[in-house]
């Protein structure tokens, strides 16, 4: 979802930088081939050596991570612009060295630590990408893995918003719930430890949680599938969350393969009627969520 | 015989039919893994027709239950109610239809049961539990 969203939004003239933060790196592979990640960027262009980077001498600029990747270039042909910072297979591995620069050896120490950790990511885009001249986002966009590890952590601090894609059915729909409880504890454990680094006051978090978009939605008679709409009024009916009436539409003939050629399917040229009601889908959805934006 | 102006009431009949189809049938039927099959139905016992009047009773009577079941905080509370409602195999596929529920040709009463108190009850119970 978050590559064709973002592809949508660099369509319609946004410039918007995509963050890999997920160790399967899925979203780093749909825009460029393994053998490329490997032979290019996995030994120091990633978000990994960033992340690893806190412990050596120069610490690495976020900037100089960011990658134009080719295929995507070409198909927007100067709309918009749609940058990356790639993933790495190997970024669970910092979590575990995170992990271990937390705690301290008294309270103050342990909540400065919690603090300098988790704000890693945001003081990072803020310093060099926020302020980079030739840079100017109008989004940056961070994809998360399904877990909430440190990594994760920092991304939702760094963040204004949160956007949920879930499948709708009974174990992704449980998992919005734990979601939306990790994010609530993060936020508390932050905002509470947030008044005491250093003695000065850091600015409090409150990411808005924009909604849940539900994705793999099999139609049938122009509707999803019985098997799924309950899952989705169920989710519709909580009173905290908002769900986007709009959705993305499974169809494995146009997604199995898309990664593969680097190009979302949004910015596939094709003329069947098939590809439209996805591609109408997915518009709906970018329209939804600039709207949710403010844009 | 011209088919031709029969074809629509068959198309219909025929999407009336898909519509109650379970989802892994209507993926079959589109990857080319099943066929749609004409059976005869000479064997079959003639269906009782309901009436109108007590359909609509009936319909009142399920409307009740549903908007019931939605107010109630535990599973046991809605399988009491569901117990004492006394509902047909007919009634509590009737009730998940209100419901938007899917209902499989193979579901048997305590399936369609276990799926109403799910969705009404049991899906405001989980999230409530894990949200904390």
């Amino acid at each position: 979802m978050t590559a064709n969203l973002a592809a949508q939004l660099a369509w319609d003239g946004r410039r918007i930088l995509l963050v890999d933060l997920d160790a399967q790196a899925s979203l780093t592979f749909s825009f460029i081939a393994p053998d490329t990640w490997e032979k290019d960027f996995a030994e120091s262009k990633t978000i990994k050596s960033w992340f690893e980077s806190f412990d050596a001498t120069p610490q690495i600029s976020l900037a100089s991570l960011v990658n134009e990747p080719p295929r995507v270039l070409n198909a927007l042909k100067g709309r918009g612009d749609l940058h990356i910072i790639y993933s790495h297979l190997g970024l669970i591995n910092v979590d575990l060295k995170l992990a271990t620069k937390l705690g301290g050896a008294n309270i103050s120490q342990a909540k400065k630590n919690f603090i300098n950790i988790h704000r890693r990511l945001a003081d990072g885009l803020a310093g060099d990408i926020k302020n980079h001249p030739s840079q100017k986002y109008d989004l940056v966009m961070i994809d998360c893995p399904p877990n909430f590890n440190i990594v994760t952590k920092t991304a939702i601090i760094a963040s204004d918003y949160i956007l949920v894609p879930a499948r709708p059915d009974y174990l992704s729909t449980l998992g919005i719930d734990y979601l939306l409880r990790s994010v609530r504890g993060l936020i508390k454990d932050y905002n509470d430890f947030a008044e005491v680094k250093d003695g000065q006051k850091i600015e409090k978090i409150a990411p808005k949680m924009l909604g849940v978009v539900f994705t793999m939605i099999q139609e049938y008679g122009g509707q999803p599938i019985s098997a799924q709409r309950p899952f989705m009024s169920q989710v519709k009916n909580r009173p905290d969350i908002s769900v986007f009436p709009e959705y993305i539409k499974r169809n494995d003939t146009l997604f199995a393969d898309a990664p593969q050629y680097g190009v979302p399917v949004v910015l596939h040229g094709y003329n069947s009627g098939s590809h439209q009601s996805v591609v109408d889908g997915l518009e709906a959805v970018s329209k939804k969520f600039q709207k949710a934006l403010g844009w | 015989m011209d088919h031709r102006e029969s074809l629509p009431k068959l198309l219909r009949q025929m999407a009336s039919t898909l519509e109650h189809a379970s989802p892994a049938d209507v993926d079959a039927l589109l990857q080319g893994r099943a066929e749609l099959v004409i059976s005869g139905r000479e064997n079959r016992r003639p269906v009782k027709s309901e009436s109108a009047e007590d359909r609509r009773a009936s319909s009142a009577k399920l409307d009740n239950l549903a908007s019931q079941l939605k107010m109630l905080t535990s599973r046991d509370e809605g399988r009491n109610l569901l117990d004492r409602a006394k509902l047909t195999k007919k009634e509590l596929e009737r009730l998940a239809r209100l419901m938007d529920l899917p209902v499989l040709r193979e579901d048997d009463a305590e399936k369609l049961r276990q799926r109403i108190l799910e969705h009404s009850i049991g899906a405001r119970l989980n999230s409530q539990a894990i949200r904390g």
